[in-house]
């Protein structure tokens, strides 16, 4: 251990260490300034990435606004209107009344009775059994006609036709409803087709 | 007889010329600090470059958002009306389609045998279907049957399975047939 320390004692003696003590702890200095900026430059690098993304998303989503805009022409409120009609965002019982004498008057054929089928029924789904009766014409009106006719969406699971029973119809109809969540995608484009659609059912409302 | 030692520290320090080896450290320290300060110029280049960049990216940024901002209900409406499209266009795939189904098994029926007579029919919203058939004469029956396992006959379906055939019910001349299959959707 003396030795060491007179070794060191007697290499002091030598002047031209200082510098290049100095000089390696500017290095070092030096070294942790550079990680440091160079740490500081990387999440710099990432929020630019996040910020072009995020440039990216919101030009798509103008074009995206801008296409709509073109495409619905203006009558976004009558088709969500129609929409709203078709699916309600809460479910009440003079609305499926309602629903259901549109469908009777429009078809020509008479809810003898309905029960709800609690089995089949859900939180966004009312199942309803329906007999009914009516002429052969009325009730293949009801066949063609029972998605629109009442003003509602009306849709069957499984439809039992007997021939030899006409007059008569045993048959299950689902309403839904369903609250509007914001959750869309933005992405989503709406097409020629889907707007030809919406008028094609609003004509059977 | 002295042992005789050797202080291996101090030999090395002797020989060992501090001045030159001190130097020699100091002359990589200088060339280390160079490239270190040449590395400090290059992130200050970086960061000058994505300071420019965040910069032109923000300020691009704003037209759009501008835009998107006065169009926020326009937007929202859109999103209403996606959502509930949607929702129809899932719950109509829930529909067993009966109409449609019905009259396309009557017209291809009726194809192969005029006389014959649906007399019930039943499908749900995947096209499992089963209906009955009745014929005016077993020759009429016969030549369905036979049909039945044609490709033309079968195009429609999925598979089709004869499951009953009543010769005797209620009329000697009623010949019934049940068949159960599956609509292709």
């Amino acid at each position: 251990m003396n030795i060491e320390l007179k070794s060191l004692k007697s290499a002091a003696k030598y002047k031209v260490i200082y510098p290049v003590i100095i000089l390696i702890i500017i290095d070092i200095a030096i070294i942790f300034g550079i990680l440091t900026i160079g740490n500081n430059l990387y999440l710099k690098y990432l929020n630019l990435q996040d910020e072009k993304d995020d440039v990216s998303k919101l030009r798509s989503r103008v074009v995206l606004v801008r296409n709509n805009k073109e495409i619905f022409n203006g009558r976004v409120d009558e088709y969500n209107n129609i929409l709203t009609k078709l699916i309600p965002d809460e479910e009440s019982y003079f609305s499926v009344i309602s629903a259901l004498e549109t469908l009777a008057a429009r078809t020509g054929v008479t809810i003898t009775s309905y029960t709800i089928n609690l089995k089949e029924t859900t939180e966004e789904k009312l199942t309803l059994s329906l007999s009914i009766s009516g002429e052969s014409q009325a009730i293949t009106k009801l066949l063609r006609e029972y998605m629109y006719s009442s003003g509602r969406l009306l849709t069957n699971d499984e439809t039992s036709i007997s021939i030899t029973e006409q007059g008569n119809l045993s048959i299950s109809f689902n309403f839904f409803h369903k609250e509007f969540k914001d959750a869309v995608s933005p992405a989503t484009v709406i097409t020629e087709k889907d707007i030809e659609f919406i008028n094609e059912v609003s004509s059977k409302l | 007889m002295k042992q005789r030692r050797i202080n291996l520290f101090s030999l090395t320090l002797k020989k060992f010329d501090f001045v030159t080896a001190a130097k020699k450290v100091q002359f990589s320290m200088i060339i280390v600090l160079l490239v270190l300060l040449l590395t400090l110029g290059l992130t200050a280049v970086i960061n000058n470059y994505l300071d420019q960049e965040l910069a032109a990216i923000d300020k691009s940024k704003k037209p759009p958002a501008q835009y998107f901002q006065s169009n926020a209900d326009f937007d929202k409406k859109i999103k209403y009306f996606i959502y509930k499209y949607s929702l129809l266009k899932d719950y109509l795939k829930q529909d067993a389609q009966a109409y449609d189904y019905f009259l396309k098994l009557q017209s291809h029926i009726l194809k192969v045998s005029p006389g014959a007579q649906i007399i019930s029919f039943t499908v749900d919203n995947v096209g499992q279907t089963q209906f009955n058939v009745r014929f005016p004469n077993f020759d009429e029956a016969t030549v369905f049957i036979t049909a039945l396992e044609t490709p033309e006959f079968i195009e429609p379906f999925e598979y089709l399975k004869l499951s009953a055939f009543d010769v005797a019910s209620k009329k000697v001349t009623n010949f019934e047939l049940t068949i159960e299959g599956k609509f292709i959707k």
